[in-house]
């Protein structure tokens, strides 16, 4: 019963795309291609549920299935390091906080200057120009950083 | 690709404020304990980005006459160019983006003015303030310029993101922290719904830019109104109605304007508002178009339960500042009517009407908030109605000032604010939604209740014990007394002679609805 | 292009000179003490030169009007209002006798008004006075126009009350207003007739659909804006503030409550002659309650003791005769009348003014007698005045107010024409009656106010002679000769169309003119007899008909009317409302939907728990529910 229904999705789905709509794409996707859009993810969906309905019919099983006898010995970490003390939510310096902030901000900044090297013929002076100012204002937030006192562990 | 110098003028104004930002907080490393220079740095900034665009708008040879200028006869006031798009579309700088430019920066030095007395509290933060307050206000700049949806969430991001840190500025203050952190998880989340729709939005158009989303839009035809779209719209308004405190997206609104610095409520309450309102603006009139009937029904909707709750929340409250909160979300539902009945007239009466209110709200909401100011500045003071009992007879000016904005945010003539709902309320009932107006009404007669109630106690009220004016400590606030005084010269002026701002709402609009 | 630029600076600096100066004053004047004066009466003097310069112009331009749309004021919706002016030959009339009666008041202020404690306050009121006075002449729209009638009733309420710690003069400040608001919600009313039937506010506009508006309605419209008239040219019924008014500072009730502002509705219905010009009912409702007003007022002065008082019914019963002009058709006779009424009854004014001045503050004439030695001038400009008024020829009075008579009687109102005769007749009387027991016999006062009679200073003396040239020769001058005078031909483009009689020397109109001399100079005589020769007779007059003296006396009981029928009642009728109305049905509404609306928002107040989960709850709820209500609605 789901077969065909599904052969019907997927050969509906693998269609060519009617030649009228090819060159219209101008002006955005028609509703046609909305569905088909939609039909695209099709699969993408059913392997989500199929693999979510896996996983829980496992675990369920193996839940049915086993024995459970639980004592205190059974119970308890077994190998794997000693039991906690204290709570977990302890402080941790804030200093981090600042330093992950300006390492992300130069993580960007790499980010950025990567692709454009590989273009940087074809962009010209403009270019140049252009991340020339990004990295300036960069370098700024590093030099406000720094009088700031950001840099300063202690 | 547009030439990339006209696109750098397309956004300096945006450019000179995120400058004179970046400027700030340098100074505010090198000036030592002089920081009273900040401020006026920022100001500075903010006067000269509005001469910038003042500059590339008043066309010498098109101008006309100062005295034309003056009555804001015809539309001579912005000369005739037509608006220029930069960066590929992206953004375009109209007589619309003019228009808010100046009210942004006429938003900022009021601000700023209204801070100083504040500030010479918190001297070490002042760099962080200034610069911050800048950063805003350079979002609010592109929101009235974009005309791309990523653009606009860039926009919007710039807009939010310092406004979190603003609300949270009293770092001791436990309320303060937590306006902050409230704004901040909520405002994430709106955001979060905002990028959705726009993403649906290209979805259902395959374009980012505004003018493109409309063409696409058109070229479906009766398709375009699908599920699609009525999710994409409403997500855009969820995040939309997020920024200007709309019920049910409202609930974070009175604690943060009630925990957040009183400058910074008035800025949050006036300048947020006023740049969520532009952006969105833009965008539905823009992109959405064609599509005014579902985006009119959200926003109707919205309009009615903000004005309602709004104003029922604000009725029992007996703390001023919270008081303003709620009625600023009653005004949000105001300005609403004049987007839906453009929506739903394509006519660009109700969206002049908006850019009208924006500026009147303006002079009267950093009116009142300057009030408050101001008298905590001069004594013991925790924003309580009965506190202001009997101002009339220890600060008599200051109660005048105060009269006046309450009246005017009633909507009394001849006060600005009468104007402001007269073309908003003429603007909906033009466009067929009498009932509308009919709310709206009954609305405002609710809120001259607690309005008025303010008037009432200023001046037939003994004043309670312990209200003596005490000079402040840290000298006389002068910025703030030139604020008010601004504002209510601003109020006053504006409710005799309103039409230089309504001729200039409408000058602005002319090129904007329909692409 | 000769003119018109220059007359736009002209009428802009005539518009704000005064407005400056107020608002100076207002601010510094405190600490100019004694010189608050100065920039005041400056501007007001420049003021005048540019109203006589206004008026050179339209007499050099009087075929075309001067029309200026300064700046658009408000827009609403499709309609503008502009602050729009209009200088026509009926403005120039007017700018001349408010621009110079002004600024003669301006300086006999300073003397009157020399030591008084609001002397800052005084001028700065007098400025914006002349401000709104200014702009309800130049106005070119209804709107405008109001404005300036508001401004003027709103001065008139500061100047009436100026003395504001004596109860009388606040009580009277509160009367004139609250009686001018009923009758400017009948004007209110008309222009919101006026508005909704043609579309427009602007003279032109309006006047040009005159014709075209339906009898009904126009009679509506002409007789609401009637009423706006009767409220401020203090016409029957609701002239009762007029006399009370004089409660305010002399130079106010010369200015405003003889010469100018009283006048408002006089010019308001002349320049609505296209609308009147339609509708015979409506002229004939005007011209009735005008001569009704007329006789009324002049019996009551007869009687009065109060020396301001008998000038002010005598004004209100020259408004009433202006108004009897006005309904008669004899447009341009109207207007001439309030031209010259406007210099000999502000010099009156001024005279009695001076009058209490050397008496020390002395009203009552009975107290009074013998001044005329002791302050000439006073007497001498009085006696021009006085003389003016009753229409003896050739002064001012004489020539206008038998313009007015003889168009009674050439069209026929010969009831009217014999009231008028009557009303004349009974002006001499009481003028006269007034001349002699203030001037002539022995002096009846304290000898300490005696010894203390004095001529007033030459600030206020001065202003009394040039004011009494234009009372004794402007009549010659502009109303010579009859129907055909220069006035005349001056008002024509404002009154065209206007029927118009032929006057003869030798026929109706040399008659009628030789009798109501008679008749004036009877009514001297008889005041001459009464109230100098034999003055017993009054008092026997007065035991042999007592029912006619109280009534002129007690003012015709107006007061006590009003107090039963219209206060009373309303009083009544609002407790009824209190008790009966109010209490159960508005209080019970109201205070149900204050406890609604408290309940509302209690309620509400019940979701801002403060909960940042309960927000972000909010909000996915609230997009939602419009995801599905819009859904729905477009069924998508």
């Amino acid at each position: 019963m789901l077969a065909p229904a599904l052969g019907a999705l997927v050969e509906y789905a693998d269609r060519p795309l009617s030649p009228s709509t090819v060159p219209g794409r101008r002006a955005g996707p028609t509703i046609h291609m909305t569905s088909e859009y939609l039909t695209n993810w099709f699969y993408v969906w059913s392997f989500i549920v199929s693999g979510a309905v896996l996983v829980v019919l496992i675990l369920l099983v193996s839940k049915l299935v086993n024995p459970s006898h639980p004592t205190p010995g059974k119970l308890a970490h077994y190998e794997c390091g000693i039991p906690p003390v204290g709570s977990p939510w302890s402080p941790f310096a804030v200093r981090y906080y600042v330093f992950a902030l300006l390492f992300l901000v130069f993580d960007v900044e790499a980010v950025f200057l990567f692709p454009w090297t590989l273009v940087f013929r074809t962009l010209g002076t403009a270019g140049f120009i252009e991340m020339m100012l990004f990295v300036a204002v960069l370098v700024w937030g590093l030099v406000y950083a720094w009088r700031k006192g950001a840099l300063e562990w202690a | 690709m547009a030439d990339a110098n006209n696109s750098v003028l397309v956004i300096l104004p945006g450019i000179v404020i995120a400058c004179t930002a970046l400027l700030v907080f340098m100074a505010d490393t090198f000036v030592g304990r002089r920081k009273e220079i900040l401020p006026w740095i920022a100001a500075a900034g903010l006067v000269a980005a509005a001469a910038v665009a003042a500059a590339q708008w008043l066309d010498v040879d098109e101008l006309g006459s100062l005295w034309d200028l003056v009555t804001g006869r015809g539309s001579a006031v912005f000369g005739g160019r037509e608006g220029e798009a930069g960066f590929a579309g992206m953004v375009a700088l109209d007589k619309f983006a003019f228009y808010c430019t100046l009210l942004f920066c006429v938003i900022g030095v009021l601000t700023i003015m209204l801070s100083d007395a504040y500030m010479k509290k918190r001297r070490d933060a002042m760099g962080e303030f200034y610069g911050l307050l800048l950063l805003v206000i350079a979002g609010m700049f592109g929101m009235a310029v974009s005309t791309d949806l990523i653009a606009l969430f860039i926009a919007f991001e710039l807009m939010s993101l310092p406004t979190y840190v603003l609300a949270g500025f009293l770092r001791g203050d436990v309320r303060s922290g937590e306006a902050a952190v409230k704004y901040f998880v909520n405002g994430a989340f709106s955001s979060a719904v905002l990028v959705f729709g726009l993403a649906l939005l290209y979805a259902a158009s395959g374009q980012t830019n505004y003018a493109g989303i409309a063409e696409a839009m058109s070229g479906l035809g009766a398709d375009a109104e699908s599920g699609l779209t009525v999710v994409a719209l409403v997500f855009v308004a969820v995040g939309f109605g997020f920024k200007i405190a709309a019920v049910p997206f409202h609930g974070w609104a009175p604690d943060v304007y009630e925990g957040a610095p009183t400058p910074v409520t008035a800025f949050m309450s006036v300048g947020i508002k006023a740049g969520a309102f532009v952006g969105f603006l833009k965008l539905f009139t823009i992109a959405a178009v064609g599509l005014g009937d579902i985006w009119t029904a959200a926003l109707t909707v919205l309009a009615v339960l903000t004005m309602v709750v709004g104003n029922a929340l604000a009725l029992p409250q007996r703390n001023l500042k919270r008081m303003l909160a709620y009625s600023s979300i009653a005004h949000a539902g105001y300005l609403l009517l004049g987007l839906i009945a453009t929506g739903a007239s394509l006519d660009s009466a109700g969206s002049s009407a908006v850019l009208f209110y924006l500026g009147a709200y303006t002079f009267m909401n950093i009116g009142a908030f300057g009030i408050l100011v101001w008298i905590r500045n001069r004594r013991a003071f925790r924003y309580g109605l009965d506190e202001v009992a009997g101002l009339a007879r220890t600060m008599p000016w200051t109660a005048i000032g105060m009269a006046l904005f309450m009246v005017s945010l009633t909507g009394i003539p001849p006060l600005v604010g009468f104007w402001g709902k007269f073309y908003l309320f003429t603007a909906i009932v033009d466009a067929g939604m009498t009932w509308l107006a009919i709310v709206a009404v009954v609305m405002s007669a609710v809120s001259a209740y607690y309005y008025l109630r303010v008037v009432w106690y200023l001046y037939f009220r003994e004043a309670p014990e312990g209200a003596e004016v005490v000079a402040d400590d840290a000298g006389p606030a002068l910025g703030s007394a030139v604020a008010v005084t601004l504002a209510a010269l601003g109020v006053l002026a504006l409710g005799l002679y309103p039409s230089p701002l309504i001729s200039a709402a409408q000058g602005a609009l002319r090129v904007l609805i329909g692409g | 292009m000769e003119g018109t630029d220059a007359m736009k600076l002209a009428v802009a600096l005539i518009v704000l000179l005064p407005l400056a100066g107020f608002i100076v004053t207002l601010v510094f004047g405190k600490r100019m003490g004694t010189r608050a004066h100065v920039l005041p009466v400056a501007l007001v003097t420049a003021t005048a030169v540019l109203a006589v310069y206004a008026f050179e112009w339209v007499f050099r331009h009087q075929e075309e009007p001067f029309v200026w749309d300064a700046f658009t004021w408000l827009v609403a919706g499709r309609y503008e209002v502009t602050w729009g002016f209009q200088v026509d030959t009926l403005t120039g009339v007017m700018l001349l006798v408010v621009g110079i009666i002004g600024m003669l008041v301006h300086y006999y202020s300073i003397g009157y008004m020399h030591g008084d404690g609001g002397y800052y306050r005084f001028f700065a009121y007098l400025n914006l006075f002349m401000f709104a006075m200014f702009v309800l002449i130049l106005a070119n729209n209804f709107l405008l126009l109001f404005l300036g009638w508001e401004g003027v009733g709103l001065c008139s309420y500061l100047l009436i009350a100026f003395w504001f710690p004596k109860k009388t003069a606040s009580q009277a400040g509160k009367k004139a207003f609250l009686v001018n608001r009923v009758g400017d919600f009948g004007f209110t009313l008309g222009m919101l007739l006026i508005f909704v039937t043609t579309g427009t506010l602007q003279f032109a506009g309006v006047f040009d659909k005159a014709e075209m508006i339906g009898a009904g309605t126009l009679l509506w419209i002409c007789l609401l804006l009637f009423t706006g008239a009767i409220g401020k040219s203090a016409q029957f019924p609701l002239h009762v503030w007029l006399p009370d008014a004089m409660e305010g500072p002399t130079p106010v009730s010369a200015l405003i409550h003889a010469a100018t502002m009283v006048n408002a509705g006089v010019y308001m219905v002349a320049r609505s002659y296209p609308l009147f010009m339609h509708s015979n009912t409506a002229m004939l409702v005007v011209m009735v309650v005008g001569t009704f007003t007329a006789i009324y007022a002049a019996y009551i002065a007869i009687t009065q003791n109060d020396i301001k008082k008998v000038i002010a019914y005598s004004t209100v019963s020259s408004l009433g005769f202006m108004f009897m002009a006005l309904g008669a058709g004899a447009w341009a006779a109207g207007i001439f009348y309030l031209f010259a009424h406007g210099f000999f009854k502000g010099l009156l004014f001024l005279c009695s003014g001076s009058v209490i001045h050397a008496m020390g503050g002395e009203q009552d004439m009975r107290k009074m007698g013998g001044l005329r030695t002791r302050i000439p001038v006073t007497f001498w400009t009085m006696m021009v005045g006085a003389v003016a008024l009753i229409g003896v020829f050739p002064f001012a009075g004489f020539w206008a107010k038998d313009e007015i008579l003889f168009a009674d009687f050439t069209h026929h109102y010969y009831v009217v024409w014999v009231v008028g005769v009557v009303t004349a007749f009974l002006t001499a009387v009481f003028a006269f009656r007034m001349m002699f027991m203030t001037f002539f016999g022995e002096s009846r006062a304290d000898a300490e106010v005696q010894a203390h009679v004095h001529e007033s200073p030459k600030v206020m003396t001065i202003p009394l002679v040039l004011l009494a040239i234009p009372a004794a020769a402007l009549g010659v001058v502009v109303g010579w000769p009859p129907e055909e005078g220069w006035i005349h031909t001056f008002l024509e483009p404002v009154f065209f169309d206007v029927e118009h009689e032929e006057f003869a020397w030798l026929g109706t109109g040399g008659a009628l003119m030789a009798f109501s001399l008679v008749v004036a100079l009877v009514g001297v005589y008889v005041a001459y007899v009464m109230y100098l020769k034999r003055r017993e007779l009054p008092a026997q007059l007065a035991a042999r008909v007592p029912w006619a003296y109280q009534a002129s006396l007690r003012k015709m009981y107006m007061d006590e009317v009003y107090e039963v029928a219209p206060i009373r009642s309303t009083i009544a009728f609002s407790n009824w409302l209190w008790t009966g109305f109010d209490v159960l049905v508005i209080d019970g509404i109201v205070n149900g939907l204050a406890r609604l609306w408290d309940w509302v928002g209690a309620a509400l107040r019940q979701l801002q728990t403060g909960r940042v989960q309960n927000y972000a709850f909010g909000i996915f709820a609230g997009m939602l529910a419009l995801v599905i209500v819009v859904g729905c609605i477009w069924g998508v």
